[in-house]
């Protein structure tokens, strides 16, 4: 009750980093803050460092080694196979797909999840069944997804057949190149949108309604309301959809597999799925390991390089 | 808001205790496991066994034949059966041996062994073969043993030597008025060239595909070996060390299957998914086992061996053998473990199911006891090619790298509507012949 | 205007909203009606092309199969009882983590943020082999263990800190100075004042680390060794005979079944973020 009136009372806008307070002094205040947030963070922190310790430690660890695990020797090889990473010529192809497919996906993952949110944010009778229609690919497994699509995308199969309709003559959908990435692309796409629109949904869910009354009272239309209140509003979940299909789009190997294995030749292949290549059909353990210590540095530094430009872009993250 | 914040506390203690109870409840499961207890006399050695079929039958029969062989053996307390997807079967290997937490005994495929084997990754069986009473390894055809053997050394034990036959629909050959395989064989025609008439006069026919090669997806070259077996074309020399994929033989061969594919429209282009076992297509090679897609089919088929080439009636099979992994904690136990599922009695309980190379067992009785739709009649004359002519998978020494190479680029060179074979056959040896020794 | 005719046109202009709807529904139901059919075909009639729409014959017997051929209700349960798990191990810890990181903000939040979002940047197939290493040591095999804590902690507690984060973030300040104000000490402003505004986050992050626990393959395939220890992906991949191939009419048959907890879970949750801070709430 109290909280209504200091709301109403509050200055709306005004961003403050920390309540003054009344009566301890800032610097005791600032510690118990402090100590606060950590206590806060302590199990997660704690967990991760163990977690990520015994994980990260052994991949590195195992990147300066070359393993034979059928003899089951081990032996210390320092930096080669890291040397061996940026001097293989099918690095090129693997990386220019790779940084495709991610930037394809990750693009188009973010807009389509936000549009269908917005489609979905209504509220309409029966609409649970349409969010539930977007959301249940993400639970059927990868491989019954890809049979279906083996369907669809065969040659004279049904999107063939479509096309033709519009006088578009067959497409080697799965045979390699740009063309077949792109399917990739929205295959995966087509299967987990789900869940970010749901958290699109949730996101739009929280936008203040009195925000966006007094937006109609201005006289702001469809488009400046969307422009306007809802997109600052929803720019933190934006920034966070989007760093997460990066990374997300990084690892994707499972279609790579079950489709094409990468071929013809290496025309299809993703770092992801060297990496499991390497580790569990060509038993090279230690390289494996080098890919993925590679991958990581690869996906921090780009989610960091977008981390830094947050401040420019997201309404919340400006302060 | 009281009422939240103690669901809160109640939440976060049921949540330590049932993290508590799932770890506490591993420790007995596992604790043995780590602790490798090298087969200290006493009765109370655990085996570990991996199978690639969760099938109930399959696993009763090896978990019966586990308890049997527990109470027999002076040290064995128990042996626990696991099932994995084939598929897994390099991931669970990998991070098993690694982990120090081997499986004592599995199922091997063929194309593993010889990567196995010299990478002293197997147990040798030889001696434990011999002490073992009424094991009779000369009731093992010999020809078929080879992949496990090495000098007088035995790593494993064929349990299932499953040849790839032909099967065909009767009817779509009826409907197109085309002779079918069974007519071919009776006219003594029954030869590559021939089939490849047949089946593209099927296909022009009826528009359907005259033939499929089952679980190739043009991504597992194992499954063209019917044509090159009958060519007298192998991918590599008899010791493995030197490309053969550009041979005259083998480029004759694989000639015939780019024509068939991409010229006659007789076989399915790389993509296309077409399916025999439903009626689609007028044939297909498949292993034996196979059969047991049949038992609902609403059309007539029949079973006949793949055809024959200049190089006469060759049978290609497959093959898996029983091992003991040097990596696991109790090999001397492993090893009895597999004399003892090899040995005459314990085999006939599961021959039924995979075909065994033991000639007392590889009778038309056995591979169609257990299968609804084979008969004695059907099999007589695929366990007299597999006898007489049967040749198990070639195998490289890392053969799950050549294996990938070979795969990879047969799919980029050969398989292509417009591939000159022979510039292909050339590309696909640069490819692979760094690999081999 | 009469109050009929007011209903009438909302009616009308919703038509064209519901027909867009319907199509993309469509879209990607397809597929899933495609699965749903195949369960209920005879193994010959699954991979014919062109497929058929309704089976021939329904065989129900496909589901019953299900469960005959592998424990499949006690690696059903197995899932369920994993999912509640990781749902539970990381809503504790990334709840508070998100909380802090956004609101409490103590020196060095930046650089912990990033440290604890790295997680989702750890491909599962590269740490496999040291983690189940660690496990077997610990004598973690064939147990849920590790596939509750390590999931939890190193991929669906980042990704559930992150959206906390985010929401958190996008509350208004003035909150935190009302709840000053009324003297309520910082525990008491987290637990009663911020969490019930952050509540449709909260439904999302549950959606997702359901969904993340309930689809993991490669983790239970390495840790679980016993068939009536295994999760539903891992047993999916089992309805295959070594002989015959794929048994696709079980395997989709088993597939529709193991839609439904998450989805479950999913239309709950909506509830949530419906009923979240526009429907009640904040209204000053």
């Amino acid at each position: 009750m109290s909280l209504r009136s200091a709301t109403s009372a509050a200055v709306p806008g005004r961003r403050s980093r920390a309540p003054q307070p009344r009566s301890n002094s800032p610097r005791r205040r600032e510690l118990g803050r402090n100590a606060f947030g950590y206590a806060l963070l302590a199990p997660q922190t704690l967990g991760f460092l163990v977690v990520g310790i015994i994980a990260v430690g052994g991949v590195v660890q195992l990147s300066l080694t070359r393993v034979n695990v059928l003899a089951g020797t081990r032996e210390f090889v320092g930096l080669d196979n890291y040397t061996r990473l940026f001097s293989d010529p099918d690095m090129v192809v693997v990386l220019a797909n790779t940084f495709f497919f991610v930037f394809v996906l990750s693009i188009a993952g973010t807009i389509v999840a936000l549009a269908l949110a917005l489609l979905l944010n209504q509220q309409l009778p029966g609409i649970n069944f349409f969010r539930a229609a977007i959301f249940i690919p993400a639970l059927v497994t990868t491989v019954a997804w890809v049979l279906v699509w083996r369907f669809i995308l065969q040659p004279q199969g049904l999107l063939d057949s479509l096309l033709s309709v519009v006088g578009i003559g067959q497409l080697p959908w799965l045979r390699g190149g740009w063309l077949t990435l792109g399917a990739f692309a929205v295959i995966q796409l087509t299967k987990n949108v789900g869940i970010n629109m749901m958290i699109f949904l949730a996101a739009l869910q929280a936008v203040p309604s009195e925000l966006m009354d007094a937006a109609r009272v201005d006289g702001a239309g469809r488009w400046q309301r969307f422009r306007n209140v809802v997109l600052p509003q929803i720019s933190p979940a934006i920034l966070m959809v989007f760093m997460l299909m990066v990374s997300g789009s990084f690892r994707v190997f499972e279609l790579v597999l079950l489709i094409t294995n990468g071929g013809p030749g290496n025309q299809t292949s993703v770092l992801a799925f060297e990496i499991y290549r390497q580790a569990f059909r060509l038993n090279d353990v230690g390289y494996a390991a080098a890919l993925a210590v590679f991958l990581f540095a690869l996906v921090l530094a780009l989610t960091g390089i977008i981390w830094q430009l947050r401040r420019k872009l997201v309404f919340h993250e400006s302060e | 808001m009281r009422n939240r914040t103690r669901g809160a506390a109640v939440l976060a203690s049921i949540v330590a205790l049932s993290a508590a109870t799932a770890c506490s409840g591993s420790g007995g499961d596992g604790g043995d496991t780590g602790a490798g207890g090298e087969g200290s006399g006493a009765d109370d050695v655990d085996l570990r066994m991996t199978i690639w079929s969760a099938n109930p039958d399959h696993v009763a029969i090896f978990e019966e034949l586990g308890a049997e062989f527990a109470e027999s053996s002076p040290s064995v307390s128990g042996v626990s059966v696991e099932s994995f997807n084939l598929a897994e079967l390099n991931t669970l290997m990998t991070t098993q041996i690694q982990a120090g937490d081997a499986p004592d005994v599995s199922w091997l495929p063929v194309e593993s062994s010889l990567e196995y084997v010299r990478a002293g990754a197997l147990v040798d069986l030889s001696e434990t073969l011999e002490a073992t009473e009424g094991f009779d390894l000369p009731d093992f055809i010999p020809s078929l043993m080879e992949r496990w053997t090495d000098g007088d050394a035995i790593y494993g034990v064929p349990f299932s030597t499953g040849p790839l036959v032909m099967y065909f629909n009767k009817d779509l050959y009826a409907e197109a008025g085309v002779k079918n395989p069974e007519e071919l064989i009776a006219e003594g025609n029954w030869t590559w060239e021939a089939f490849q008439e047949a089946s593209k006069e099927v296909s022009d026919a009826l528009g359907n595909r005259g033939y499929v090669l089952n679980d190739f997806d043009f991504q597992n070259w194992t499954r063209l070996l019917p044509f090159m077996n009958a060519y007298g074309a192998s991918p590599w020399n008899d010791d493995a060390s030197t490309c053969t994929m550009n041979s005259p033989e083998m480029v004759e061969a694989m000639t015939v299957f780019h024509d068939m594919t991409f010229a006659d429209g007789s076989m399915p282009v790389p993509g296309q998914q077409v399916d025999f076992w439903g009626g689609q297509v007028a044939a297909t090679s498949a292993f034996l086992g196979g059969s047991a897609s049949l038992q609902d089919a609403d059309f007539e088929w029949g079973l006949v061996p793949t055809p024959a080439g200049p190089a006469g009636a060759v049978v290609a099979t497959g093959q898996a053998s029983i091992v003991a992994l040097a990596a696991g904690n109790n090999t001397s136990e492993a090893a009895e473990f597999v004399a003892f599922l090899g040995s005459k009695d314990p085999m006939a309980e599961y021959s039924g199911f995979f075909p065994p190379i033991r000639e007392s067992l590889l009778t038309p009785e056995t591979l169609s006891e257990s299968s609804p739709v084979l008969t004695p009649e059907l099999v007589q004359p695929v366990i007299d090619g597999v006898k007489e002519n049967g040749q198990v998978f070639p195998v490289a020494e890392n053969d799950a790298a050549v294996a990938d190479a070979l795969n990879s680029a047969l799919d980029e060179f050969l398989y292509q509507p417009d591939a000159d074979v022979a510039d292909a056959m050339d590309s696909v040896c640069a490819a692979i012949d760094p690999l081999l020794q | 205007m009469s109050q009929s005719d007011r209903r009438r046109t909302v009616a009308l202009r919703r038509v064209p909203t519901y027909a867009l709807l319907t199509a993309v529904a469509l879209l990607f139901l397809g597929p899933v009606f495609w699965m749903i059919s195949a369960s209920l075909k005879s193994i010959n009639e699954v991979l014919r092309y062109p497929p058929t729409i309704i089976p021939e014959i329904f065989q129900w017997g496909n589901y019953a199969q299900v469960f005959t051929l592998q424990p499949f209700g006690r690696q059903f349960a197995n899932s369920v009882l994993v999912m509640v798990l990781v749902v539970a191990v990381t809503l504790t810890i990334a709840v508070p983590a998100g909380y802090a990181l956004a609101r409490v903000r103590p020196v060095g939040a930046a650089a912990i943020f990033i440290v604890l979002l790295s997680g989702v940047f750890i491909p599962p197939e590269a740490v496999i082999v040291p983690l189940f290493q660690a496990a077997a040591d610990i004598g973690w095999v064939d147990s849920f263990a590790p596939l509750v804590l390590f999931t939890a902690v190193l991929s669906t507690a980042p990704v559930a800190m992150f959206i906390m984060r985010q929401a958190f973030l996008t509350l208004p300040n003035e909150f935190e100075e009302a709840a000053v104000l009324d003297g309520a000490n910082r525990w008491r402003t987290m637990v009663q004042i911020f969490l019930p505004l952050v509540r449709p986050s909260i439904a999302s992050a549950v959606v997702f680390t359901a969904w993340f626990s309930w689809n993991q393959f490669l983790e239970p395939l390495v840790y679980l060794r016993s068939q009536e220890m295994l999760t539903v992906p891992v047993a999916l991949t089992l309805f295959e005979d070594p002989l015959a191939g794929p048994r696709w009419h079980v395997q989709m048959a088993a597939t529709t079944i193991s839609v439904v907890p998450v989805l479950i879970v999913f239309l709950i949750a909506q509830r949530h973020v419906v009923s979240g801070l526009t429907a009640g709430g904040l209204k000053s």
